[in-house]
């Protein structure tokens, strides 16, 4: 090419847009027919053609082995089959890592001194870019492994997002699951009342019979059984719900572990156990509720006796460790697995035992204990060394500080107020439930009467001017609060008010008192809590002076 | 509980054949429908005429499976069969799915096969994975299972194979209920209660040095280190004393096949045919700039990958029993170690046992355990083993 040095073809060379072009000048400008430039792979340390050449050569053996020769630096020459049948003599000088591999003519020994001064300098560029090239392969196929990755993480993200989703669906299928429990254990307890009431009834019956008293005994003790697994189920949705509010009071421990005890022993009489009480010689207080708490050592000594074969022993301890009272409750029973532990304070979690060992139960009562025993800031564990070795059951709850007088119980109401016959309108929708109870209250010698509606309820109690309304909440037209509040108005507060109902969370108390209700009792109501409230009702119809006496009724 | 059932069939007529699979099915299960079928069978066969067959006799259009280059069980194995595997199980479910004009866009046909499975939404059953059989003479192999990955957000183990056609790489199929197709990607979902096992392995090592790709397209590798790839092998069957004939180079490359460079591993390809410009065409996609070696073998390191893979998948089970098997291995294999293919058989028969297993020789097989992204391989034996 006329007016391009020789020196600017080579440094043309350098540039891999213009590198064939310049090549093929040059071979030109040297004589040659074909001048290809080569560079050694960084990783392989093979000749390969330089970027900007064909990257596939298509030469015979000859050729092969030529190429193979120029790794080593120097210059020679040999006839190679480039293309293949096509012989031509090929001359390579090798700089660094560079080869200039000239084919066919006789090069131009001035314009090659001028090629060959630039050739060490051109190795370095070419090696620079050759490796440039490798970089920027490895960049690119990092790249596509990052997007690959992006891509996957992106995908993951959409299936987190799906997870969340999913996780917002499963909580309210929880929640609608935690209110169909609440639902189902309201509905289970509602008849229960007027099974309580029936069976009073009966046992209060004129000369009953041993065999009568015997299968009344066995429904009170089934229907004690029934009423406690009901009463844990709707606990454990309570809890699970966060609607259960622990009433702090200052207690000591081993009164209640005694009254725990005393109230487990019916099962643990008839399943023949004994039970030792180990309690330290000073005193345990704790801030804790006296029912919540009462219900986890029952719950763990009928926990205990059921998983115990008969003539068992049973032993409880407590003892102070540092800051904390702890409880341990041992049994000589059938043991708890090691896979089962783990799972023993989980819902519906029950030690696989065979059907005749089965003493009942929903897996619900350790499910409470774990959650009562949490929301009084302690912890509860389960250790066992297997099948038929015995089971411990550790609580661990906070002391209170300082040891302080406990808070007063209620001041026994004056006996003589039961004594007195009083006025009495029970309401409930349940015509069953109304009816049993206005029975057993006229078996305790009082004038009741009962009401089946509101509006029949202001009715009576307009007529009738009660001391004592056993009011239920979910009455039809308008509910027992309202009742409650118009028969406030008419009354006044000379009536003693008792919300009986199934529902018994703190908002439902709080709720009944706002009504103007004088006490919540939740259902089923025991004959012994009649005693307690007519006790009441009739402390404040003796207050009152207002109520005339009414005569004694006797059963028909 | 899950019952299975593994058969191999001889008989050449195909509605023939499917009918007698599908009574023997039915007899095998107490007269119960299977929930599932897996069906491998040679390219001789008429492959609708058998699917209706088999699909009519056994009760159940819930099969999935593909043309194959060789069929075998844990009893015996050949050219020119049919072999299945039967699965009724309460411990499992099953879809099938198909993705069509794969050629095309293969990520539009992984995403019809995914948009049929059931585990991507909510499910009772945890372990998740799918038996992936593609048409390899469509391409993309490596891309579907990719697209697969992405479709399911890697929650997806993947076992299959590519399609054969008896070696003849002419036309493959695979099927879907009772269609046979080419151009296609199906899958048997598998979801399941007990974790599936699935093991991977080749008993492949570089035989010489590396060499840059300075030119491929796709799976036509042009050159390694600038000279064309035929010249390469032929230079390389020179050195190491053996013979390549350009007009029939398959013999050659039945030994002697391709692994490009992966980190601390191999990925291989299978040389498949020689082109006029001297381009090798493989069976996968090998990229430019990338490191290859030739890679050798011997048959006992056939073996020992089988038993690898068989060992790997039966690990895979987390202790439960393992119910039958799923065996996938190159057509390559086969026609490499000859009748010393049965020792690999058996080795993998002798680890299973008493489970059984079917499978066939595919055109590359596919291997994706969850934390992978790729998993399409070549000349690798694939197990996967079901519980029991």
């Amino acid at each position: 090419m006329p007016g391009v040095t020789t020196l600017e073809l080579v440094v043309a060379l350098g540039s891999v847009s213009e590198r064939e072009s310049a090549a093929r000048q040059l071979a030109d400008r040297l004589g040659v027919e074909r001048l290809i430039l080569m560079i050694r792979d960084p990783q392989l340390h093979a000749m390969i053609p330089a970027p900007g050449f064909p990257q596939t050569l298509r030469g015979g053996p000859e050729w092969r082995h030529f190429v193979a020769r120029c790794t080593s630096p120097g210059r020679f020459e040999q006839v190679v089959d480039i293309p293949p049948g096509s012989p031509a003599l090929a001359r390579a000088v090798i700089s660094g890592a560079l080869a200039l591999v000239m084919i066919g003519g006789d090069p131009l020994p001035a314009e090659l001194a001028v090629v060959e001064s630039l050739l060490p300098l051109l190795s370095v560029a070419l090696l620079a870019e050759q490796e440039a090239v490798l970089a920027r392969g490895a960049a690119a196929d990092a790249q596509r492994a990052a997007g690959r990755s992006h891509a996957l993480a992106d995908s993951l993200e959409a299936a987190r997002a799906e997870a969340s989703k999913l996780n917002v669906e499963l909580r309210e299928e929880h929640r609608r699951k935690d209110d169909f429990l609440a639902m189902l254990a309201h509905e289970l307890r509602n008849p229960l009342s007027p099974l309580v009431t029936s069976i009073e009834l009966l046992r209060r019956q004129r000369d009953p019979t041993p065999a009568m008293v015997h299968q009344l005994d066995i429904m009170s003790r089934q229907l004690r059984q029934l009423t406690r697994l009901v009463e844990d189920l709707l606990d454990v949705s309570r809890v699970s719900r966060g609607r259960i509010e622990l009433r702090r009071l200052r207690l000591l421990l081993g009164e209640m572990l005694t009254d725990a005890i005393e109230s487990a022993r019916p099962l643990l009489d008839a399943r023949g156990h004994s039970v030792v009480l180990h309690l330290p010689p000073d005193v345990l207080p704790l801030d804790a509720d006296n029912v919540r708490l009462t219900q986890v050592f029952s719950n763990l000594i009928h926990n205990a006796a059921k998983y115990t074969d008969p003539s068992g022993r049973l032993e409880v301890s407590a003892a102070r460790e540092g800051a904390d009272a702890v409880v341990k409750f041992r049994d000589n029973g059938i043991g708890i697995t090691e896979e089962m532990l783990p799972r023993v304070f989980d819902l519906f979690s029950q030690a696989p035992v065979s059907l005749a060992r089965a003493q009942g139960g929903l897996g619900v009562g350790l499910t409470l204990v774990r959650a009562l025993v949490e929301l009084h800031g302690g912890s509860v564990t389960a250790e066992s060394e297997g099948l038929g070795r015995g089971s411990t059951f550790t609580v661990r709850l906070p002391l209170a500080e300082g040891i302080t007088a406990r808070i007063a119980e209620m001041p026994p109401a004056r006996m003589d107020a039961t004594d007195r016959a009083m006025r009495v309108l029970i309401v409930d929708d349940n015509h069953d439930a109304a009816d049993s109870l206005g029975d057993i209250w006229r078996l305790m010698g009082h004038h009741a009467e009962v009401a089946y509606s509101s509006i029949q309820a202001l009715q009576v109690a307009a007529d009738l001017e009660p001391d004592l309304v056993l009011l239920d909440i979910g009455l039809p037209e308008f509910d027992g609060y309202e009742v409650a509040r118009r028969m406030r108005r008419i009354l006044g507060h000379h009536a003693r008010l008792v919300a009986l109902t199934g529902y018994g969370s703190d908002e439902d108390r709080r709720r009944s008192r706002e009504a103007g209700f004088d006490e919540h009792v939740v259902k089923p109501a025991s004959p012994e809590s009649f005693a307690g409230i007519a006790q009441r009702a009739g402390a404040r119809a003796l207050a009152s002076h207002s109520a005339a006496p009414v005569p004694p009724r006797t059963p028909d | 509980m899950t019952e299975t059932f593994t058969s191999l069939s001889l008989e050449t007529d195909s509605a023939r054949a499917g009918m007698e699979l599908g009574l023997a099915i039915r007899k095998a299960l107490n007269g119960a429908a299977p929930d599932a079928i897996v069906l491998f069978a040679s390219a001789r066969h008429d492959h609708t005429k058998l699917l209706e067959a088999l699909a009519e006799e056994s009760g159940t259009r819930v099969i999935v499976g593909s043309s194959s280059a060789g069929e075998f069980s844990h009893e015996s194995s050949g050219e020119g069969q049919v072999s299945a595997l039967a699965i009724r199980s309460s411990d499992m479910a099953f879809r099938v799915g198909v993705g069509r004009d794969l050629g095309r866009d293969p990520e539009a046909a992984a995403k019809a096969v995914a948009a049929s499975f059931a585990g991507l939404d909510k499910s009772s059953l945890p372990y998740r994975a799918a038996l992936v059989m593609t048409d390899a003479l469509a391409g993309h192999a490596d891309a579907v299972v990719e697209k697969l990955t992405l479709a399911t957000r890697g929650n997806y183990t993947f076992f299959g194979g590519g399609a054969g056609d008896d070696g003849r790489f002419q036309k493959t199929h695979v099927f879907a209920g009772t269609e046979a197709v080419t151009n296609a990607v199906v899958a048997l979902e598998i979801l399941s209660l007990q974790p599936l096992g699935v093991g991977v392995s080749h008993g492949w090592i570089p035989a010489g040095d590396g060499m840059r790709v300075t030119e491929a397209q796709g799976s036509r590798l042009v050159s390694l280190n600038g000279v064309p790839a035929f010249d390469v092998m032929a230079d390389f069957a020179a050195a190491s004393g053996q013979k390549l004939d350009r007009k029939d180079p398959l013999p050659f490359f039945l030994h002697n096949i391709l692994g490009i460079q992966a980190g601390d591993h191999y990925r291989l390809r299978v040389p498949l045919a020689v082109e006029e410009d001297g381009a090798i065409i493989c069976a996968a996609d090998v990229p430019s700039g990338s490191i290859v070696h030739v890679m050798k073998t011997t048959q006992e390191s056939a073996v020992l990958a089988a038993e690898q893979a068989t060992r790997a998948a039966l690990a895979g089970l987390n202790g439960q029993r393992a119910g039958a098997a799923l065996v996938f291995d190159c057509v390559a294999t086969r026609l490499r170690m000859g009748r010393a293919f049965g020792n690999e058989l058996q080795a993998c028969a002798d680890l299973l046992a008493p489970a059984g297993f079917v499978g066939c020789n595919t055109y590359g097989q596919i291997a994706r355990a969850e934390g992978q992204f790729g998993g399409f391989h070549n000349c690798t034996a694939v197990v996967c083993v079901l519980p029991g």
